[in-house]
């Protein structure tokens, strides 16, 4: 395995926590500031829930500065690791949610009306419209209830492909998984989710 | 996930391949001729054209969600809860970073504060100013000097050390000049007592040159009344147990009184 090669972020990251772990307060603040809003959106999007997701990205923060003497930038990004920690609380808040109970998996029975009205009419196509559903904020509900019924296998790999923009490689390294895992993963998670769309569109209407 | 036609071949790709470049093709990083062969397989293949099209739209509606803002108090609850495991690191948040002079004046102020007030009053401020002038000579006296301290002389043991050192260099400069002083009264009480042992050996001299001058001439009334003088360092009835008698080698006691009497 190839080791990263230290960029400019990296060495200024690696200097914060230096400081921080020197005892200097303002370095852990600079930390918490940088990292807080991305670790709460992945939290959210996740559970689904803002007091869960405040409550979990504390419980992040925690365990980051606890665990901060273990970093090692030789390994990899600080950014992949406080996402491969985040992933680990969410997974065991998952367990301990029993939210399994709720989610529906890729092997459940698609819908047997393959030919009644798709969702493809209401989220944006490539070519997105001025009045698109997706923009709403009824849609943006929708998107999220049908990410809470993605396995937690699935709905990680998206979250953090689609709305964190992490490449693939970083998420493999986050997830611990191969590289080949990751992409497969996602394309599963994606057509999942407009597959759960379309049925919660035909629900409503 | 179902996918039937793992084997199949349309346009040169097999499903499984199409499975795999599925997101390369989304992410628009595939081009050329092997996304055209991907998207003939898209349009022959009953099973993998659907799956495109429904990893297209899911990804189009996570995109188009919109990153939520994080509740105000965040920031200020996580450092609460970390302070909570480091107080001390909770201290130095809550205080921004400071000179050692600015943390002394801080801890010192609730002290010095009234102290300061008080001093500063016109009416005590030429008490204060000789009280530091003393102090000042005091410590100048005392070998002290404020511009050699340093942080290390500011320990316990060092403290003791430099007080033992001045105590006894002190004690050693006052036994010596206290030695020094001994010395010289020993020297002057010396010089006193013999200058004395000198001034009575002349006296009786002269006493006896007296004596001499009365037995050769009886009648004395032409002598003054101040000259009659008596010895009064010798008391009533004591004897005299040895006279010094000073004479010149080839003068005579007669010439010698005789040379007093023409003077």
């Amino acid at each position: 395995m190839l080791l990263p090669v230290p960029t400019e972020e990296s060495q200024l990251t690696a200097a914060v926590i230096k400081r921080c772990l020197g005892g200097d307060a303002s370095a852990w603040e600079e930390i918490v500031r940088s990292h807080n809003r991305r670790i709460y959106n992945i939290c959210y999007r996740f559970t689904g829930s803002q007091d869960d997701a405040e409550d979990l990205t504390q419980e992040v923060f925690i365990r980051i500065y606890k665990t901060l003497k273990s970093y090692d930038l030789e390994r990899g990004a600080f950014t992949t690791w406080i996402t491969t920690m985040t992933r680990n609380l969410l997974v065991d808040h998952f367990r301990k949610s029993k939210q399994d109970r709720v989610t529906d998996s890729m092997d459940a029975a698609p819908s047997s009306d393959e030919d009644a009205p798709t969702l493809g009419e209401h989220i944006p196509d490539e070519k997105p419209t001025p009045d698109a559903a997706v923009q709403t904020q009824e849609t943006q509900k929708m998107v999220q209830q049908a990410l809470q019924k993605l396995s937690p296998e699935l709905r990680e790999a998206v979250i953090l492909r689609d709305l964190q923009d992490m490449d693939y490689r970083e998420i493999a390294d986050a997830l611990k998984v191969p590289e080949g895992t990751v992409k497969s993963r996602i394309n599963r998670g994606r057509t999942e989710l407009a597959r759960l769309l379309s049925r919660t569109y035909r629900q409503v209407n | 996930m179902k996918h039937e036609g793992q084997n199949k071949g349309e346009n040169g790709i097999q499903c499984v391949d199409f499975d795999a470049r599925l997101a390369d093709v989304l992410d628009g990083t595939v081009s050329g001729a092997e996304l055209e062969a991907f998207k003939g397989h898209a349009a022959a293949c009953d099973d993998c054209g659907p799956l495109f099209t429904q990893a297209q739209r899911g990804m189009l509606a996570l995109k188009s969600l919109v990153e939520v803002e994080p509740p105000l108090n965040l920031v200020h609850n996580i450092i609460a809860r970390t302070s909570a495991i480091d107080p001390a690191m909770a201290l130095r948040m809550a205080q921004p970073k400071r000179s050692l002079f600015g943390r002394v004046r801080e801890w010192s102020s609730p002290v010095l504060n009234p102290v300061v007030l008080v001093i500063s009053q016109p009416r005590l401020a030429m008490t204060t100013a000789m009280a530091f002038f003393s102090l000042s000579l005091v410590l100048n006296l005392a070998g002290v000097k404020i511009s050699d301290l340093r942080n290390v002389d500011l320990r316990p043991s060092a403290i003791t050390t430099t007080a033992s050192m001045q105590y006894h260099q002190t004690t050693a400069k006052v036994v010596k000049y206290y030695e020094n002083i001994r010395f010289v009264y020993e020297l002057e009480s010396r010089m006193k007592e013999l200058t004395k042992d000198a001034t009575k050996s002349d006296d009786q001299n002269n006493d006896q040159k007296k004596n001499d001058q009365k037995q050769q001439q009886p009648d004395n009334t032409s002598q003054k009344p101040g000259s009659n003088n008596k010895d009064y360092s010798l008391g009533e009835g004591e004897e005299i147990l040895a006279v010094l008698r000073f004479e010149l080698p080839g003068i005579t006691s007669a010439q010698i009184q005789n040379t007093g009497r023409n003077s």
